[in-house]
């Protein structure tokens, strides 16, 4: 089918379904949402519908964000404005149908905000939540809008209508480059390489045939942006790669997905869509182009979110770095030229393409360095408002500790805020003003500032073990395939392990210097180069802490296990520890 | 994923393996492919069944094995019959999951997992403790991906048990066991699962 044609009948669908004949009630239904009892209460939510016979449109929608609210439900009645609940859960259902969905009561406990301008009926509009009002939303924009297993809904608000401007021929593949590269857009998934330069680079590759490889492995602890995009509007990241097909010239793309179950469903199903109206296949969007793209799962592991690690995955071996003598866009798959990108950078550029480089450059913090556009951050760790936003790059440090976080659990006061994971770095309240983005974070430390994880932690953390459970995590992934990451790691964590204990040294200290540095410059891939950077971190601003470990046998957060003074034998020696090595 | 209830003498039916050679290995790097649907369909990768994948295709028995035990979410050996799965991502770490660990290893009667290092407690991804009665094993997931549960314990495939705290575990992971159909044991030492019986000189 042609683009008019899609576009025709899309909008003739989406007409029909928000014509507002009968109440809309639109479930959340992504992976948090399941998590917290959505399926249950969408059964008994059915079911109560059922049998009271209600004239009422059950819809689907994905993840709006608001994680720690989720399960999610929007009502908007006929002619009135949309109105969110939750958390809903199953036995909340009866009083809810019987007050909000049959009933005319809108300020339920329930009620959350309201899509107005003004409060609708007491209930505060969407604007006024502090939460929403720091948020700036590109790639989030429909999400918690549209169905995310309808290609229908994604071409009735503009989707593919990039792709079919760049098929068309009224922008060359030439001009979207000069987009990308006039926008600053950067790789999200944590390098931060200037896409536009990437995909020329992939373009001017002499050999045929190409590839087009996506990056959602998203295999590091407490990060969720990539897999939430899949589950909630997964037609972006198809518009993308086959934006980015066209543009250099291949026919395959992969996507490498890792252990993410909802995110696979909803992928395949969008594929198998695309497929079906022909946006995917033989003939593109009707044009003399054949794009093809392929699911490939990941089986859980970190380092194969590395891109020559996940070369090796996709081409079926062990996911292993490999030293790289050519950059990928030269030889990458099956030593073929390849163009490798994040789910995150690859939705974006269709949006370029559309709005021009010039738009995204405005955004953020003033172009500086490239670090131009928005940002998805998912946030964790002791802060109440556990969920999903996009915010300009380079919002300050503080916002994410006062609006976004929506203050700690236990009510204490912040004590850092851990940017990039496991490989990032925690951040002292001292310096919250530094703007987020990878060049500022850098000029204090926090060298790899990875692909959008933030770890808010309050007083009760202690950072010693803190970082001890990273480099366990970076030890326990690391491929082994050289040795400073392999015997480093374990080292560093033997070290960590021994201060937690109280069994530390003053050396110690020097050691984790000495030997971070030595694996941070001597390793292959950015696993261990960035494995040491948050233990450089805390012995920068957490010393006192750091020491207090060492000296006083004392934990001041009260975490650490201390040995007991007898059982500390003639330690000292780094090998001669009692950890077992597996 | 499914998990499946094997019997004592783990006997499975191979027949399968076969069909999803032919299936896939058209493909481009199709091995982790296969193994990915072999483990898929039984819940756990045979020695066997490696054996068989090498036979009919040129990939080698140590080939195979590498992958397997490479990636976290291969089983190297029979699943119990359902998996108590607790987050080890970093919102669940810092949330004070070990203490979670603890109470549900009081219920579960299984012991040896709080003892393990630090580095080791990693491995068990792969792993895991076995229930003297089979019934249950207990392993550490990688990050799960709902933070604002944490700490929280998969139950089976989906069901999922947050925001604990060691006084509601074991009270709320016995509910979500009785719902799955599986009581608590009534005394267990608790067992490591017998991955020792898997070593490449198997294979011949």
């Amino acid at each position: 089918m042609t683009y008019a044609e899609l576009k025709q009948q899309a909008d003739a669908r989406w007409q029909e379904k928000t014509r507002q004949r009968r109440t809309r009630v639109i479930l959340g239904e992504s992976a948090p949402d399941y998590d917290n009892g959505g399926r249950r209460m969408k059964v008994a939510l059915e079911a109560e519908i059922a049998r009271r016979a209600l004239d009422v449109s059950l819809e689907r929608t994905g993840n709006f964000g608001m994680d720690w609210k989720s399960p999610l439900v929007t009502v908007i009645k006929p002619g009135k404005v949309p109105v969110w609940y939750g958390p809903v859960l199953a036995e909340d259902v009866p009083a809810f149908v019987d007050e909000v969905i049959a009933g005319e009561r809108v300020n339920t406990p329930l009620a959350l905000f309201a899509e107005s301008e003004v409060p609708y009926q007491d209930v505060q509009p969407l604007n006024t939540v502090p939460w929403f009002a720091v948020q700036q939303r590109v790639i989030m924009e429909h999400w918690g809008h549209l169905d995310p297993e309808s290609i229908w809904d994604y071409i009735a608000n503009g989707g593919y209508a990039p792709l079919q401007k760049v098929m068309s021929g009224a922008m060359t593949p030439e001009q979207v480059i000069e987009e990308l590269k006039a926008s600053g857009l950067t790789g999200r998934g944590g390098a931060y390489f200037p896409t536009g330069v990437k995909w020329e680079g992939a373009r001017r590759a002499r050999r045929n045939p190409k590839f087009v490889m996506c990056n959602c492995e998203e295999g590091e602890p407490a990060i969720y942006k990539d897999r939430r995009l899949l589950e909630s509007n997964p037609h972006q990241l198809v518009e993308g790669m086959l934006l980015c097909a066209f543009v250099i010239g291949a026919h395959k793309g992969y996507c490498y997905i890792g252990e993410h179950p909802l995110a696979r469903l909803r992928f395949a199903e969008a594929l198998r869509q695309a497929n079906e109206v022909g946006v995917l296949g033989k003939n593109v969007l009707g044009f003399d182009f054949e794009c093809d793209i392929e699911i490939r799962h990941g089986a859980g592991s970190y380092v194969s979110g590395e891109s020559s690690a996940m070369q090796a995955s996709i081409e079926g071996g062990r996911a292993m770095p490999r030293v790289k003598l050519a950059r990928s866009v030269e030889s990458g798959l099956w030593e073929l030229p390849t163009c490798a990108n994040n789910v995150e950078t690859l939705a974006f550029t269709p949006l370029i393409a559309d709005k021009g480089g010039a738009w995204f450059a405005g955004i953020g913090n003033g172009g500086s360095k490239g670090m131009t556009g928005t940002k998805m951050y998912s946030l964790t760790g002791h802060l109440v408002d556990v969920g999903l936003v996009e915010v300009p790059f380079g919002l300050p440090v503080r916002h994410f500790a006062e609006e976004l976080c929506g203050g700690t659990r236990s009510g204490k006061p912040i004590k850092t805020v851990i940017f990039g994971g496991p490989t990032g770095g925690p951040i002292p309240p001292a310096l919250f003003d530094t703007p987020a983005d990878p060049h500022h974070c850098g000029e204090i430390g926090v060298l790899a500032f990875g692909a959008g994880g933030v770890i808010v932690l309050d007083e009760s953390a202690c950072l010693v073990d803190t970082v001890k459970y990273f480099m366990a995590f970076m030890e326990n992934q690391s491929c082994g395939k050289c040795t400073p990451c392999r015997i480093g790691c374990h080292e560093l964590l033997v070290t960590l392990q021994r201060i937690s204990e109280g069994r530390g040294t003053a050396a110690d200290v020097l050691t984790l210097e000495d030997m971070g540095d030595q694996v941070a410059k001597l390793s292959i891939c950015g696993h261990g180069q960035a494995a040491p950077y948050p233990v450089f971190m805390v012995i920068q601003h957490w010393r006192e802490e750091l020491d207090a470990h060492i000296s006083d046998r004392r934990c001041p957060a009260g975490v650490c296990k201390m040995v007991p003074t007898d059982e500390i034998g003639q330690g000292g020696y780094l090998l001669m520890q009692p950890v077992r090595v597996h | 994923m499914s998990e499946h209830v094997v019997t004592a003498d783990h006997a499975i039916d191979l027949a399968e393996v076969g069909k999803m050679v032919e299936e896939h290995r058209w493909r481009r790097g199709a091995a982790l492919t296969v193994l990915e649907a072999v483990q898929h369909h039984y819940g756990w990768v045979s020695y066997e069944a490696i054996v068989r994948i090498s036979r009919l295709t040129d990939w080698s028995p140590s080939y195979l094995y590498g992958i397997v035990t490479y990636y976290d979410e291969f089983r190297i050996t029979p699943p119990g019959a359902i998996a108590v799965a607790i987050c080890n991502g970093s919102a669940c770490a810092l949330n004070r999951e070990d203490k979670i660990l603890e109470a549900l290893e009081d219920a579960l009667g299984i012991e040896e997992l709080a003892d393990a290092s630090p580095d080791e407690l990693f491995t068990q991804n792969k792993f895991g403790y076995v229930t003297d009665d089979g019934k249950v094993v207990l392993r550490k997931a990688d990050c799960i991906g709902c933070c604002q549960l944490a700490p929280v314990v998969r139950v089976g495939t989906e069901t999922m048990v947050g925001l604990l705290t060691p006084d509601t575990t074991r009270e709320r992971v016995q509910a979500a066991l009785e719902e799955a159909g599986v009581g608590l044991p009534r005394s267990s030492r608790g067992t490591r699962a017998p991955g020792d019986q898997f070593r490449v000189g198997n294979l011949r």
